[in-house]
């Protein structure tokens, strides 16, 4: 089967440490894949601030460089969800179908089809999750608290593979970090507050790391910790599953 | 004028304190309604029901209205059809003025805070009094509600206090909720002795019985209604439901989503009037029947006024309702206002993370983490954005489908971020910079290794 | 055009391509278990004996007072236990002896005020939240369950629904003008959350459940 890797824009930018150990773990477990070349961005933060008629080039181009793979995977639960969501307005030719049929997660995909071949794992810190909201609720990977069916997060089966994690629970385990894309820009004050909310609860219980499968929410909540100091780290789950040490 | 929720948040996030207990009390209230909604067998299938309930009527809402006034007529009430808030104040001042009220006592009613009767009435020479203790709170503070099942919930029981001695002469100092409530009581039970008539909201309108339910927990409306010789009910249209049975899906669900509680400790059946007494039913279109029209966004009219979106959302915790600028504030009033005013309150659709949890908390399933985003697209493209933040994202919409100018761009930024001087990254116009610190420019390129 | 006119055209004008047929929302999977149930007599879970465990644990919740009697003169017992030295009762039960007002003498619900206390009869209580159905329209006046500071409610403790589906389809078959469930005294939490019992209706409630399982009957 022909996978490309998709990163998005921020990783390759900001964090190409989180797609160095993507790739590695990606071929640890035996995932044969392609980085296209010509990579933007899904386009997503143009259509979150209503210029969704302006993405549609973007959104193109997105197919244009992964429509022809079987399989795109994505560092980014966010993404993803935006291109099987939103890229509903550009028309439906068989490309754009498979790309939003086949379009996955990278963490929800290793987690889901190769969790028997992971490896174990030495992580000895105490670590809280944290599952982006479009991941949550957006593709339904885990169960969010609101619902009366018991919660869940997806990212729970890394534990198994850890013997010497401590995962701690956060007293408001699935609220939003108040990263939102644009919002974090236009609404500063409120964002950063639900950041430094979020960030803590975390702390109050005395957690070191905080582990995501959304780069960009540990964006914001990462600004937050350099700026006021403060006593905590954030990983990508995926540095966490590649052994990365802290 | 528009509403800049930008200022307004960021003026209520700025006290800490203030803020951080605002976004705990309903942090509470969503718990509470956690444990009462974990007590229910079949939660989302309920959920999915009332939802259906609700698609039915709204397809069939003309039948529906017809059959519940056709009824209503039957058991002896009266019933007025306003098109909007200007003919519903002038409905209700004329009923007043044929029996010369010159005092009425109202229940909660988001409707008739949405028709500005209070002020309305004011003018025309009747006394009204709120007699919902919340409700009460804010007339005397002389403003709007900040939530629309916890109209006071910004206020602190100390201001309370000081309100209530300035007005009643209570005890000064006295900060006990309990003596505060028992004070108002005996305030309101003078109003509800001295007045002619009764205004109450509706909750649900039942087409098959032509009943009108009304759901509380102070015993505020049934005193009122029971009280005074003249009842007028006013509904938005949208509060149908097709059958008695159905009062059983939406009972089941309205108080704990709202409050926790397994149901309020009124639900009140307004059937007919007394003996001797009028019973007024105002059917209220007031822009409801147009948002109907609307394919994206007809199904925020499912909407049962729980209050739960509001409760949940980490935005309206922490900015308070009064920086939407609107009666229905929170998740579900950034999705009701661009119907009334697309300008005015085209900041409200931006204001989520779209986290989604307000759709998922909502009873009636209505999805509106989506329909934020989708009066985004409308706001985007009906220009009502700034035009420096158009022609940006046009520019930025064109440098993501070229790689080429898209790496070029990249590159700029980072040469530019990293010769810069802190002091310009985090300067006013830099929002990212001023609670955080920008993320790091790596020096090692991902891309060199293919 | 009038104003009606207007609105069921405008509402005519909306796409009708949205249909959820009736016949669909009853046949989905929560009505076909709560409706279908409900036709039977009793069903799992549903035996009288949970039912009343289950309306005693609810009306604890709701701040509601409740005591069982056998025969009337007790009934008068737990009333006069419940509130001592009340002066003015409106008492709606016959059987019970307490004398009260004479609400013929009334010239408007207004002079009933101030009323100390006022018994009443619930025709049903629902187990899942404690409710009681009251049929406030049969009433002499339609003030007294609301006005009163202490209401006193007697219902037949063998007159149990389990829930508000059941509950809406005991109602449907009572004619009434005003109807009400009451669900415990009166109760508000507008300042700052904090649960205040007695705010505009009665202050305390006692429900006089008459006859049980445990009294044999």
């Amino acid at each position: 089967m022909k996978i490309a890797l998709s990163i998005p824009c921020f990783i390759e930018e900001f964090y190409p440490e989180v797609a160095d150990s993507s790739m590695e773990l990606m071929r640890k477990l035996g995932i044969e894949f392609e980085v296209p070349r010509g990579q933007t961005c899904c386009g997503q933060p143009l259509a979150n601030s209503g210029y969704e008629h302006k993405a549609i080039g973007a959104y193109h181009h997105y197919v244009n460089t992964f429509g022809d793979f079987e399989q795109t995977l994505m560092i980014s639960g966010s993404c993803s969800y935006h291109i099987k969501e939103h890229y509903d307005i550009i028309e439906q030719t068989g490309k754009v179908k498979r790309l939003r049929e086949n379009i996955r997660d990278l963490t929800e995909y290793i987690m889901s089809e190769y969790i028997g071949k992971l490896p174990k794992l030495s992580y000895p810190h105490k670590v809280a999750l944290h599952t982006g909201c479009h991941s949550l609720r957006g593709m339904r990977f885990g169960v969010s608290s609101e619902l009366s069916t018991p919660t869940k997060s997806f990212l729970m089966p890394l534990v198994e593979h850890i013997e010497d994690i401590e995962l701690v629970s956060l007293d408001r385990p699935d609220e939003c970090c108040g990263f939102g894309g644009t919002f974090s820009v236009y609404f500063d004050e409120i964002s950063v507050r639900m950041g430094t909310d979020k960030l803590d609860d975390a702390i109050n219980k005395g957690v070191e790391v905080l582990v995501s499968n959304d780069m960009s929410c540990l964006m914001h909540l990462d600004g937050i910790i350099k700026k006021r100091k403060l006593p905590l780290k954030v990983r990508h789950i995926l540095q966490v599953l590649n052994g990365d040490k802290l | 004028m528009a509403i800049d929720f930008k200022q307004k948040s960021a003026s209520f996030v700025e006290n800490k304190t203030r803020s951080a207990w605002h976004d705990t009390a309903l942090w509470f209230v969503r718990n509470k309604r956690d444990i009462a909604v974990m007590g229910v067998e079949n939660w989302e299938q309920l959920r999915l029901q009332a939802s259906n309930i609700k698609t039915h009527c709204l397809s069939n809402l003309d039948k529906y209205l017809l059959e519940f006034e056709e009824n209503a007529l039957k058991n002896g009430a009266i019933v007025h059809w306003a098109k909007d808030a200007d003919e519903h104040n002038k409905i209700v001042g004329e009923i007043l003025n044929k029996h010369k009220v010159k005092k009425i006592v109202k229940s909660k009613s988001m409707l008739t805070e949405e028709c500005e009767l209070n002020p309305y009435l004011e003018k025309n020479g009747i006394e009204v009094i709120d007699t919902d203790l919340g409700e009460r709170i804010i007339q005397l503070r002389n403003e709007p509600p900040s939530h629309i099942v916890l109209p006071a919930i910004h206020i602190k029981k100390e201001e309370v206090s000081e309100l209530f001695h300035e007005k009643w002469n209570t005890e000064r100092g006295n900060n006990d909720p309990q003596y505060l409530t028992y004070q108002a009581r005996l305030s309101l039970r003078k109003d509800f002795l001295t007045s002619d008539a009764a205004l109450t909201g509706v909750n649900f309108a039942v087409a098959e019985t032509g009943e009108i339910v009304v759901c509380t927990n102070e015993g505020n409306a049934d005193l009122g209604v029971s009280i005074t010789p003249v009842q007028i009910h006013s509904m938005g249209l949208e509060k149908l439901i097709p059958k008695r049975s159905h009062l059983g899906v939406f009972t089941r669900m309205l108080a704990r989503s709202a409050t926790g509680q397994a149901i309020t400790v009124y639900t009140s059946h307004f059937k007919k009037p007394k003996p001797e007494g009028e019973m007024h039913i105002i059917i209220v279109d007031n822009g409801r029947s147009e948002r109907l029209k609307k394919e994206d966004f007809w199904t925020s009219l499912k909407c049962i006024r729980c209050g739960a979106c509001m409760n949940t959302c980490p935005i309206y915790r922490r900015s308070g309702g009064h920086s939407y600028g609107y009666t229905i504030p929170g998740p579900i009033g950034a999705i009701l206002t661009p119907n009334i005013n697309l300008e005015k309150y085209s900041d409200l659709p931006f204001a989520s993370t779209l986290c989604g949890s307000c759709s998922d908390v909502c009873p009636v399933k209505i999805d509106i983490h989506n329909q934020l985003y989708k009066w985004r697209q409308v706001i985007g493209k009906n220009n009502v954005l700034p035009k420096t933040k158009t022609i940006a994202m046009g520019l930025a919409g064109k440098i993501l489908e070229k790689p080429g100018l898209f790496k070029f761009v990249f590159k700029m930024g980072r040469i530019a971020l990293r010769i810069l001087p802190d002091f310009i990254v985090y300067n006013r116009w830099n929002n990212w910079g001023k609670g955080r610190k920008m993320p790091e420019i790596k020096k090692k390129k991902l891309r060199n290794e293919f | 055009m009038n104003s009606k006119d207007k609105i069921l055209e405008n509402i005519r004008m909306s796409t009708s391509n949205r249909q959820v047929e009736l016949e669909e929302i009853l046949s989905s999977q929560s009505n076909e278990m709560h409706l279908k149930k409900s036709t039977k007599n009793m069903t799992e879970g549903e035996n009288s004996l949970n039912l009343l465990d289950k309306f005693k644990t609810s009306l604890e919740g709701v701040s509601a007072e409740y005591r069982f009697f056998s025969d009337f003169a007790e009934a008068k017992d737990i009333i006069n236990d419940f509130l001592s030295g009340y002066k003015r009762c409106v008492n709606m039960i016959k059987d019970i002896a307490i004398s009260g007002i004479k609400l013929d003498d009334l010239s408007s619900p207004k002079s009933l005020h101030p009323l100390d206390l006022a018994i009443i009869k619930g025709e049903f209580g629902v187990a899942e939240n404690g409710a009681i159905w009251v049929d406030a329209g049969k009433l002499p006046d339609r003030t007294i369950p609301f006005l009163c500071e202490n209401l006193v409610v007697m219902i037949d403790s063998n007159e149990l629904v389990l829930d508000m589906h059941r509950a809406y389809l005991r109602t449907d078959t009572q004619e009434y003008s005003y109807g009400v469930f009451i669900t415990g005294p009166s109760k508000t939490a507008d300042i700052e959350q904090t649960l205040v019992v007695g705010a505009q209706g009665p202050k305390r409630m006692l429900v006089l459940c008459k006859g049980s399982i445990h009294y044999g009957q």
